[in-house]
Parts: structure tokens; sequence; C-alpha cells
């Protein structure tokens, strides 16, 4: 990080190069963790673009150790805020798959079968236990890291996994 | 080979693990620019506001400014430290002739539309038409209502003389109307009664000793005797008995004998201010 200029409090203010750092770095990972929590791809990065607008609002307020934290912090309200006031649906993305010649018909209607059950089943998955679930699984972070990123011990991480994994067994064990 | 479909916990967890995210490649440099517009916006918005804010501020502060010292710095005192009758003009024309010893305020910029002044001893005024003129004593105030009259106000006392027109008279909660000729005297804050005597044959003139009554309300002598000789008279004469006569205050106490003589009243020195007349 570069230069950090000092205000009144006491806390170094954030820069425009350390901002366009902390975009560079962090953008991407708390649009995904908004749209682990709420299945909107459009609503997620509105979301993600208005929490940074607000990091540079509050620049002058904020720790400058803690920016990742306090971005984790303000997706995540501004998500909830938005979310009382729109009952969303959840929809995940289907499962990439191409459609090819040598697909018959019954394989792409057993194919589309599982993706709505898949959908489903991470609809079921309780909003903390599937962000922290889909960070682990999809963005590949360890859990120590989902931990450090939204401000959560080990031992929660541990057990939000836990409870998704659960989840996705009972579904599974139902579907076979 | 065509993908197979998931049937086990390790395929199902697989399955998750490779879905892709719905976010075109250029996602994060799009909302990169978009937040760098917005915070441009308001950046630029904050600094119109902090310019407008102030000159706002500054634009407040001048008037303030120039409110208080036109309030502050604006007052005009006229005050007679000379042994004669003084005539002055107001803003509005508006004659005034301050008698010795008598002071008279106003603050120039708001008289120019609420004609009010304070005054503190005797005048005479000739007040002329325009916006309603107000007379301010310590026991209460005159409104002219187009007119000339006399007054003189002390902390205990107020007398007003009205010459022509009419005049408001308000000391407390009560107001008393003055048509031409009428007078009043307030004393303590209690207004006696509104007597008759026609300002023609005035009392006296302010810069001689000598006051001439033609059947005057013996109310009215005691209230020139009083402001002449600077004392506090307690008359037990009905007050609405007329007396004519001269009386030279030049002499002193001399003048309340000859006053007394033809109502065959005792006088009774109290102390150098309070002198006591009884029938």
């Amino acid at each position: 990080m570069g230069l950090f200029k000092k205000n009144g409090d006491n806390k170094e203010e954030l820069t425009l190069r350390e901002y366009e750092e902390a975009f560079d770095l962090y953008y991407t990972s708390i649009r995904n963790f908004l749209y682990f929590k709420t299945s909107q791809a459009e609503f997620s990065e509105d979301i993600a673009q208005d929490a940074f607008v607000k990091l540079w609002e509050t620049r002058r307020k904020i720790d400058k150790t803690s920016i990742k934290a306090y971005l984790y912090t303000i997706a995540n309200n501004l998500a909830i805020n938005q979310l009382k006031r729109n009952q969303l649906k959840y929809k995940f993305l289907n499962l990439q798959t191409e459609r090819r010649d040598d697909m018959s018909p019954e394989y792409l209607l057993e194919m589309q079968e599982f993706d709505e059950k898949l959908q489903n089943t991470l609809a079921k998955i309780p909003d903390g236990a599937r962000e922290v679930f889909l960070m682990n699984r999809i963005e590949g972070l360890k859990y120590h890291e989902i931990a450090d990123r939204l401000g959560l011990s080990m031992k929660a991480v541990e057990k939000r996994m836990s409870r998704a994994l659960a989840i996705i067994r009972e579904e599974i064990k139902y579907k076979v | 080979m065509k993908p197979e479909i998931p049937n086990s916990e390790k395929e199902v967890l697989d399955a998750i693990s490779n879905l892709e995210l719905p976010f075109t490649p250029n996602s994060k440099s799009v909302a990169r620019q978009r937040i760098m517009e917005t915070i441009h916006n308001s950046e630029n918005e904050n600094e119109a506001i902090g310019v407008r804010l102030f000159y706002q501020a500054a634009g407040i502060a001048l008037a303030i400014g120039l409110v208080s010292f036109l309030l502050l710095y604006q007052n005009k005192t006229i005050e007679n430290i000379g042994e004669t009758a003084m005539t002055c003009e107001l803003p509005c024309k508006t004659q005034v002739s301050l008698y010795p010893g008598s002071k008279l305020s106003f603050n120039s910029f708001t008289y120019s539309f609420k004609r009010k002044i304070n005054i503190s001893g005797e005048a005479f005024f000739d007040v002329t038409r325009g916006a309603p003129f107000t007379a301010f004593a310590p026991q209460g105030k005159v409104r002219v209502l187009g007119t000339t009259f006399e007054m003189w106000g002390g902390n205990t006392h107020l007398f007003v003389h009205c010459q022509s027109g009419e005049v408001q008279v308000e000391s407390g909660n009560k107001k008393t109307n003055l048509l031409a000729s009428e007078f009043i005297q307030i004393k303590n804050g209690t207004p006696g009664v509104k007597r008759v005597y026609p300002y023609e044959n005035r009392a006296n003139k302010r810069d001689s000793n000598i006051l001439r009554f033609n059947s005057a309300p013996v109310e009215l002598v005691i209230a020139h005797l009083e402001r002449a000789l600077d004392v506090e008279i307690e008359c037990g004469l009905d007050p609405a008995t007329v007396y004519t006569g001269v009386l030279n205050t030049g002499r002193g106490e001399e003048c309340l004998t000859i006053f007394c003589k033809p109502f065959g009243a005792q006088i009774q020195i109290l102390d150098k201010d309070h002198i006591t007349i009884s029938p």
C-alpha cells in the first residue's frame, strides 16, 4: 500500500491509489459472496459497487488494516437491507454443460432434473451456511480465509460447512 | 465423451465446484468504471455543495453583521444640556422642542419604517403625517394619531397634553385617547382623570419662569409646578377646581403660597422633594 494521509482521528485516510488496489483485490470476491448469498447476479454486482462507493465515502474514518472485513460487512448489510425490501426467489445457474449432438433427449432430461434438484438443494441451505459452503467450493477459499473475510471464527465456519454438507447429503440420499 | 449425471456425494460436490458464475469477463472493469464515475460525480457535487454553503454562510454572516451594525450603531441621541429649549427635526420632518435636561433617542435605521422614539424629560412634538409615531417614556407610551402634543416623562410620572389631532397614551394595559386640548397625568403607573385645558392657553413657556393659567384645572397647575420646581406635590384640593393667575417659579416655593391663597390651602414642606397642600 502506498502513502497514507493522516486525519484528525489519527486514522490513515485511504488514498485513491490504495482504494483502487482494494478494488482490484476484493471486488470479485465481494461480488461472488453476494451472489452466493442471494443468487441474483445483477443485484450482486449493484450491491458490490455500492459497497465500494460507501468505502470511498468513509475513507477518512476507516482503519486501513481492516478494509477487507469492512467491505464484507458493508456488502452484507446493504444486501440485507435490500433483501428486506425485495423478497428474492433463489435461482442459481444451471450446471455448465454444453449441448452436444451425441446427447440423447433422455440424457438431457435427466441432466435438467438434476440441475433443478441442485438448485433446490442450494436454496434449502441457510444463507450463512450457503455463503460459506459456496465460497469454499466455488472460490476455493480455505476455512481460515473465509473466517477472516466474514469476521467469523474457524469453528463457526466449520459448523456452517457441516450444516451445508448435511443438507446436501440428505437431498442426495433422497434422490438416490 | 458426455459427462455422467452425478449420483454420489463426491460427484455432486464436484458439480457444485464446477458451477460457473453468471458474470461476464468484463464485469469487473465495467464495475470499476461505474464506481469511479459515481465517486467523481459525488466529489464534484460535494464540492459544489461546499461552495454553495460557503457563499450562503458568508451571505448570512454579512446580513447579520449589517443588521447588527445598523441596530447597534445607528442609535441617535439628542440631549438638551443647555438652559433654553432646543428645536430639532426628526428624519420624518417632525419638529420637536426639547426642553432643558431632556433626552430623546431613536434608531435612524428602524425609524424610516417605524417611527419610535424614547424620551426622558419634556418635549413638544409637531408630528408629520406618515407611519405611526410612538413616544416611549418610562411610565408609558404615547401613540400619535396625527397631531401636536406636549409631554414630559420621568421614572414615576408621565404628563401628556394634546394640542391638536389625537394621541393615544398607554400605560400598563390601559389605553387613553386624548383629543385636542385634553391632558392626562400618570403617576406611579396609575392614570389620572382625562381633563380639558385649551392648549392655546398653554401654561408656560419653557424658556421663562412665568406660568400663566386661565381657568386651568388644579391638576394641570400642580403638574406644571411639580415639573418646574422639580418636586412631588401631594394636593388635597379638588383636581377639577380651576385656577387663574400668574406664578413665578423662579421664586421657588413662594409661588406655591400664591397658588394656595385663593383656596385658603395650607402648605407643608415634608422635605426638599416632597410638599403637601391641604385645603
